[in-house]
């Protein structure tokens, strides 16, 4: 999946970081830093939850055509495969 | 505009309306959440406002640029009585809408940051164990409001701003007399003292440059031509002050009210370590301590599930009933620690204490780490800690919003 995060929308709460440590950080202003813009599918419920969570809506999971179905077709394959992980 | 004050609104549910228990909300909300998301409520000046119980429709409404935080327009709703004093008006960063709140936040951005706050973390439990010494040498009974709750909070803001510690009896007391005013006067006369207090502040630190804390450093960035004027700066200055502590004292001490009558909770919580941060935010969950996540005006006509909130109109958003919204969280009345177990314990962050939208807490990761040290050194360092007075004779604060005890007698 590819992640962006909008820094002119950020508002510092900091729900990414805290979310997902290994594609969120943030900066010396306090803003959010993508720390990896194509993380693993195995990364989606933490990325998904990043998303859900952003207060100021500056996140966001670009479905790229390559995935089928409507965007939010991405919900039922996580439960199982990430609990194991 | 609106603020139609005929007969018919005396029908309507009114609001504000006590707890009977600590960390939940009135029965009245409990019954006016059963019935739907969205409900019309009637305040002491006669006005009407929509108020937000459901968990969907209050994150949508509370991220919708169409609806204004800016308290200084006429058709703002003012809650509470107090909540009309001028010196409530133009309340900085809160009460702004972008982009001049946009502008502020972004400069407070890195005094707030998580890093930050991890940076602060020793230092904070370095001063929660000396409270716990001092208390331990005192001996019961203790006041844990004025012994713990309080000096935590408050000691980490005047570090952070740069506020003398040394005059927190004055600060403290004045933010009381703010916020739990039960006129618009009183509110503005107290106001105005912490107002004076902050210019004096602020004078000094302008004549002295180089000092620690925020407002050291905003006293050097003020352009009165540009996006930090000196009232902006003591605007901020008073809402960082008063957000900064009584809140999250209160959170503390309701937050051990509720640890101590869940003693299986407690146990939980003593057991595993790792599970303080999640059982911080189902607290933060429960007890929803200003019990309101949000008051907004509506600047134009927004359609929201077969509803129609007309432009003019006050919205409120509950976080204690939409903390509560079944959808969302599973027994929603139930305390419960590992409510995220097996998940991220970041979905714990899905209550809406903060609220949403560009206006969630600033200092929402400051108030998380001094929770979670406030609650871990107190029980590591009291293990037999227990409420000095049956829970039904707590002094609680009454007709207003903001939830909290006057004193928490505790003995062990």
């Amino acid at each position: 999946m590819k992640v962006t995060a909008d820094r002119s929308r950020c508002m510092a709460a900091g729900h990414c970081a805290i979310s997902a440590p290994d594609v969120f950080d943030h900066g010396e202003d306090g803003l959010v830093v993508v720390l990896d813009t194509e993380p693993g599918e195995e990364r989606r419920r933490e990325v998904e939850l990043a998303e859900d969570l952003c207060p100021s809506r500056a996140i966001a999971i670009l479905r790229t055509a390559a995935v089928a179905g409507p965007p939010d077709a991405g919900t039922p394959d996580t439960p199982d495969t990430a609990s194991a992980g | 505009m609106n603020a139609p004050t005929t007969t018919a609104n005396e029908d309507l549910f009114a609001y504000p309306q006590d707890r009977a228990c600590p960390w939940q909300p009135s029965p009245g909300y409990q019954d006016l959440g059963r019935q739907g998301p969205l409900h019309r409520v009637r305040l002491w000046d006669g006005r009407w406002i929509w108020m937000v119980t459901g968990h969907s429709q209050a994150r949508r409404l509370l991220a919708d640029p169409r609806m204004s935080a800016d308290r200084s327009r006429d058709d703002f709703p003012a809650v509470l009585p107090r909540l009309d004093a001028p010196i409530f008006k133009p309340i900085a960063i809160i009460g702004f809408d972008p982009p001049v709140h946009d502008v502020h936040r972004r400069l407070l951005a890195p005094d707030f940051s998580l890093k930050q706050v991890r940076a602060m973390r020793p230092r904070v439990e370095d001063l929660a164990r000396r409270l716990v010494a001092d208390m331990l040498q005192a001996g019961p009974p203790v006041d844990l409001v004025e012994a713990y709750a309080l000096p935590i909070p408050s000691m980490v803001i005047s570090e952070l701003l740069g506020v003398p510690y040394d005059d927190h009896e004055f600060f403290e007391a004045k933010t009381v007399g703010l916020l739990q005013a039960k006129s618009a006067e009183d509110a503005e006369r107290a106001g105005r003292e912490l107002w004076d207090y902050l210019d004096g502040l602020i004078t000094r630190k302008e004549r002295e440059p180089g000092g620690a804390g925020v407002l050291s450093r905003l006293a050097g960035e003020v352009d009165e031509d540009g996006d930090l004027t000196r009232e902006d700066l003591l605007r901020i200055a008073l809402a960082l002050l008063i957000g900064g502590h009584d809140t999250t004292s209160q959170m503390i001490a309701l937050g051990v009210v509720t640890l101590l009558e869940h003693p299986g909770q407690l146990a939980a919580l003593r057991a595993d370590p790792d599970v303080l941060p999640a059982a911080v935010d189902e607290l933060l969950r429960l007890v929803s301590i200003t019990d309101v996540s949000g008051v907004r005006v509506a600047t134009e006509d927004i359609e929201i599930d077969g509803e129609v909130i007309r432009a003019g109109e006050g919205v409120l958003v509950s976080s204690s009933m939409t903390n509560r919204d079944p959808g969302v969280f599973p027994r929603p009345y139930e305390f419960d620690v590992h409510r995220t177990r097996g998940g991220n314990a970041a979905s714990g962050r899905q209550h809406l204490t903060f609220g949403f939208g560009i206006h969630q807490c600033l200092g929402q990761n400051l108030a998380r780490m001094e929770l979670e040290v406030a609650f871990s050194v107190l029980f590591e360092g009291i293990p037999g800690l227990r409420l000095g007075v049956p829970l039904e004779a707590l002094p609680s604060r009454s007709g207003g919003t903001m939830q909290g005890v006057h004193t928490l007698p505790v003995e062990w």
